[in-house]
């Protein structure tokens, strides 16, 4: 018998559709700068090629997409198993504030231990902020939208407070906790952009296998578009209303503790800035496909970086970039409409 | 005039590379009953959305009492006063049946409150005027199939459609509920409306139509007059196949029982409730049940699939009295499961087709295993061709034809040799060749040694495919004394609607 191949169909029509948020950014991005600058040659140029034009520049570019691309993997995990994780910025928050205390703690370990448990705690950290909401869900029947969202803004006052007064470094200057031991600290010159890109080349490998060729993978979509169907077919729904949630909050948490051990080298106050928030829509953008996360990380890391840049030479507000951004997810949640309403036919 | 006129109407798929419609000239005059038939996928689906403006063709027009349907407009269909009820309820289920029947138009009170009386006494008048059985005030969500139908059915009329455009309206309908269907339409076509009616009963096309229409492929394959063909050669036309004889019986001695209902109740007051049911299923028959809807068939669905525990009473599923939560491990290798709910138990839309169709051996051991998803994909594509499904295995299962949907569940649930079958509805939305398939596979079922529950609300169901037969009225079970072959459609019917027998 002739069984087909297992591969998906590219339409010229999905292909379009996917390409428009991105072109959306490309075309839009300048044009928005240009409105609010008084040099719109200038901000035009340092927008578009800001983010490159040094290698300091580019090293903090690709830094930051990756940060965003494993946020954006951790929100693709929990989306693709049905829950709407709205609490990353806080999960990530408290895992950069975790991984800083894990490493002053360990201070007399050897430096990769150190960092290693770090980034461990670090993950720990995160995933603890998400486990509420996944033990109200798997228990409760809680929903995760609000569920998350409520814990993480606890969360995030409650780690302004502790850095600001408990745990602030009373000889900085800034409101951060102490800064860490720089032995753990990646070498810049050898690791211009950190740590964070590998992990989330490795995590997006991993991720992108896991759900094409693993059975769990898979179990995960199923339950994921319907979990009475899950149930009633016999899949294991309470592991599977737990650990994907817990998993996204350990990827944020991840991504906080390369924050906090990255170029600052300690917790510092708002450290998050809006990180969790900007991956839902690069997850979203992406389709929630693993893969897919890395180039639209790099897309929005680059109106982030852009906007930056333009900010400082040309004087746009960095607001205007918000603009952008909300224009290409709306481009990319457009996409969320149900396949019959974009044309899907019933065979 | 004609009410619709359909000139060379052409759609190609390009993300499927299907022509789920080709060419296709139609027309339907006032007062006229026009069925669509064909087997799954011949494309009637699509045209029936083309024609309600819900899809636009790639080339051809639609005229609706003469005036053309503009591109770009979806709403104009409607307007022009085509009505169209879908296969898959599109009620908003959270709303009441008479928010839904106001939607878009709805009374109000001080200028902006929803005056909620007047909308119910308006879908009370409507209901009546129709001969629906219907409580305006009841949610949709907590309606059961059939009367979601009916909801569906009276929007349409409630927007003032002409033109009925009804998407296999009889599919989880009883007889008695089809009946009464097409008297209402025969009343509206007295009226001078008209009716498209999309389905696979031949038998019901024969009876109500005017005029046949056969679709294969995508194209118009004949257009027939009832009085010009017979049941036999109709089906053969419309499922491509000529349509297998009666299926062959399981032996007739039964073994161990593998399900048991010692007196078991469930719900409270009203009669959606099963009361003091007793009857068992051995390995090696197939006992049917008729009911129906309101008279328990969704309780007792619950019970033998162990979906939901008895207030009183013993069900023993396998021999054991199972909980719901401890039902997964029964779910993976010994129990089938095929539910009237299919949408909301049966499939994970947005997931792939493939993925749909391995549901549950990931659900047992092959979740694990780290290698071999290749082998068990193959394997069950292999169960839905052999099924007569055949569709990109990477599709979502949202995008499959409802029957399409029905013959997933099937190969999925019905492959392999599980102890214990509970098929309910079990041919909702097939052509009459899959229905064949199915009915024989659950036949094979039994005779190779499991023991399968069917609960149906079709007389001819029941008879087509049960060792022994019974009927549910009013949540009590009434065994029908004779031997199932030797009962007729009629006996049952009469039984299911509560006359003494």
């Amino acid at each position: 018998m002739n069984i087909p191949s297992i591969r998906a169909r590219v339409s010229a029509g999905s292909l379009l559709r996917a390409a428009a948020p991105p072109l959306a950014a490309i075309v839009a991005g300048p044009l928005v700068v240009a409105l609010f600058s008084g040099d719109p040659g200038t901000a035009i140029a340092s927008f578009a090629f800001g983010p490159v034009s040094s290698a300091g520049a580019a090293s903090a570019f690709v830094e930051q997409s990756a940060l965003l691309a494993l946020c954006a993997l951790g929100a693709a995990l929990a989306f693709r198993s049905g829950s709407f994780n709205l609490g990353g910025e806080g999960q990530l928050y408290s895992g950069g504030l975790v991984a800083v205390l894990a490493a002053l703690a360990l201070s007399s370990a050897s430096p990769a231990a150190a960092l290693a448990a770090a980034l461990g705690f670090g993950a720990l950290g995160g995933a603890a902020l998400a486990l509420p909401s996944a033990l109200g869900k798997r228990f409760a029947g809680a929903d995760v939208l609000l569920s998350s969202f409520l814990v993480s803004q606890a969360a995030v006052l409650a780690i302004d407070w502790l850095i600001a007064s408990p745990l602030r470094d009373a000889e900085s200057n800034l409101i951060a906790t102490k800064m860490v031991s720089r032995a753990i600290l990646p070498d810049r010159a050898a690791f211009p952009a950190g740590y964070a890109p590998f992990a989330a080349l490795l995590f997006a490998a991993a991720l992108a296998l896991f759900f094409a060729r693993t059975g769990e993978g898979r179990a995960v979509d199923l339950y994921g578009g319907n979990p009475t169907f899950a149930k009633s077919v016999g899949l294991p729904v309470g592991k599977l209303a737990l650990w994907p949630l817990v998993g996204a909050g350990a990827l944020h948490g991840l991504a906080g503790a390369f924050i906090a051990l990255g170029p600052a080298g300690r917790a510092v106050r708002g450290m998050s800035g809006g990180m969790g928030w900007t991956a839902i829509a690069v997850s979203l953008l992406a389709g929630n496909r693993p893969l897919a996360i890395l180039p639209a990380a790099l897309l929005l890391g680059w109106l982030d970086s852009g906007a930056r840049q333009a900010a400082v030479i040309a004087g746009v507000p960095f607001d205007a970039a918000l603009l952008v951004k909300a224009f290409v997810l709306l481009l990319a949640t457009a996409r969320l409409l149900p396949p019959r309403a974009r044309g899907g036919r019933p065979a | 005039m004609a009410l619709l006129s359909a000139t060379g109407v052409s759609k190609y798929y390009p993300s499927t590379a299907t022509r789920a419609n080709d060419g296709i000239d139609f027309r339907v005059d006032p007062g006229e009953l026009v069925a669509l038939v064909g087997e799954n996928g011949a494309g009637k689906s699509t045209f029936a959305r083309i024609v309600a403006g819900l899809e636009e063709p790639d080339s051809g027009e639609i005229r609706v009492k003469g005036t053309a349907l503009r591109r770009g407009r979806p709403g104009e269909a409607e307007r022009l006063g085509v009505g169209f009820v879908p296969q898959v309820s599109s009620l908003a289920p959270g709303l009441t049946v008479a928010e839904n029947l106001v939607l878009g138009r709805e009374p109000i009170r001080f200028g902006f409150l929803l005056d909620r009386r007047r909308a119910e006494y308006e879908a009370a008048m409507l209901a009546e005027r129709y001969g629906f059985l219907l409580d305006p005030g009841a949610a949709v969500s907590s309606l059961p199939p059939a009367a979601r139908r009916s909801a569906d059915i009276l929007r349409a009329l409630a927007r003032g459609a002409d033109l009925l455009v009804l998407d296999e309206p009889t599919s989880i309908l009883t007889e008695a509920e089809a009946d009464r269907l097409f008297d209402l339409l025969a009343r509206l076509r007295a009226a001078g409306k008209g009716v498209i009616l999309i389905s696979h009963r031949i038998r019901e096309v024969l009876e109500v139509s005017d005029r046949i229409v056969v679709l294969r492929k995508g194209r118009v394959e004949a257009s027939l007059r009832p009085a010009d063909t017979d049941e036999r050669s109709l089906a053969a036309l419309a499922a491509n196949a000529v349509p297998r004889e009666r299926v062959r019986k399981p032996r007739a001695e039964p073994g161990e029982a593998r399900l048991e209902f010692r007196g078991a109740s469930l719900g409270g007051a009203g009669s959606a409730t099963v009361r003091e049911v007793s009857f068992e299923v051995r390995s090696g028959e197939v006992f049917g049940i008729a009911a129906l809807a309101g008279n328990g068939l969704d309780a007792l669905e619950d019970l033998a699939a162990a979906e939901r525990e008895p207030d009183s009473g013993v069900v023993l599923v396998l021999g054991t009295r199972v909980k719901p939560r401890e039902r997964a491990s029964l779910r993976r290798e010994r129990l089938a499961y095929l539910p009237t709910d299919r949408e909301g138990r049966a499939l994970s839309p947005r997931a792939s087709l493939v993925d749909n169709a391995l549901a549950r051996t990931l659900a047992g051991s092959g979740r694990k295993a780290l290698r071999g998803l290749r082998a068990m994909s193959a394997a069950a594509l292999r169960q839905n061709a052999w099924f007569g499904l055949h569709a990109e295995p990477s599709r979502p299962a949202s995008t499959l034809s409802g029957g399409n949907r029905q013959r997933l569940v099937a190969a999925r649930e019905l492959s392999g040799s599980p102890e214990l079958v509970i098929a309910a509805n079990p041919s909702q939305g097939l052509d009459a060749s899959a229905q064949a398939d199915l009915w024989a596979r659950l036949s094979e079922l039994a005779h190779s040694g499991s023991a399968v529950l069917l609960l149906t609300s079709s007389a001819e169901e029941l008879l087509a495919v049960s060792t022994k037969a019974a009927v549910l009225y009013r949540g009590r079970l009434k065994p029908l004394a004779e031997d199932p072959s030797a009962t007729s459609v009629h006996a049952v019917a009469a039984a299911m609607s509560g006359a003494a027998s």
